[in-house]
């Protein structure tokens, strides 16, 4: 049943409430599932809860926030230390000049974001971390002098709820993490 | 950057770990490898 809209003066029931509310949960889009303030000079940052057998797909954000030192901003998945495979391909801002940085069976993926004084980056997807298949994370590189594409994936079929953010040089302060799931 | 300039830069009772919403100092292994990554960083 799509979406009932009402006119003034109408009234509305509980059971065309209710369908309505049906609709909406059932409806495509983005579900958040969780959000973590990122506290003051710290070195890494692990989510706990994130991922479940809600949603094989999710988006996360990072809202704010700063790093200590211009770094990559690396994702690992719960404990999982070896079998990344990715690769960034970026341009300069002021060039246009493309290079790329890559990475085969590594510790993490080291390259999901950025950070630098002025933002952390880190907008990516990540596809079956909770799924007993490869996990795959595609997102946005965003540094102070190139803007590219990052892409991956962690060759394992383990199951994953958490995941840690580290800067590559120093540490973060602020800023909130937002973790999304895809809905159906 | 070496190491005596990452502990310079970074003294242990000023960089911590988070888990959720746990802030905590870095046990001393913690901070060994912490210090370790800023000297081995290579700039990308």
């Amino acid at each position: 049943m799509p979406l009932t809209t009402y006119t003034a003066g109408e009234v509305l029931t509980a059971s065309s409430l209710n369908a309505n509310l049906s609709y909406l949960d059932g409806a495509a889009g983005l579900a958040l599932v969780k959000t973590q303030t990122i506290g003051t000079t710290v070195a890494s940052v692990t989510v706990t809860g994130a991922f479940s057998a809600t949603y094989n797909a999710y988006k996360i954000i990072v809202d704010g926030g700063v790093g200590s030192a211009t770094a990559l901003l690396g994702l690992q998945l719960g404990a999982a230390a070896t079998g990344y495979y990715e690769a960034a391909v970026r341009a300069n801002y002021s060039t246009g000049t493309v290079d790329s940085g890559a990475a085969s069976n590594t510790t993490s993926f080291a390259r999901a974001g950025n950070v630098n004084a002025n933002y952390i980056n880190l907008a990516c997807d990540l596809i079956n971390p909770f799924a007993a298949k490869y996990t795959l994370i595609n997102g946005m590189w965003i540094s102070l002098t190139q803007g590219g594409q990052h892409s991956g994936y962690l060759a394992d079929t383990t199951s994953y709820t958490a995941f840690t953010l580290t800067p590559a040089s120093g540490t973060l302060t602020g800023g909130t993490i937002k973790v999304y799931g895809y809905k159906a | 950057m070496t190491y005596e300039e990452a502990i310079a830069a970074y003294p242990h009772d000023q960089v911590h770990v988070q888990v959720d919403g746990v802030v905590r100092l870095m046990t001393p292994a913690e901070y060994e490898e912490f210090i370790q990554r800023q000297v081995d960083y290579i700039p990308e």
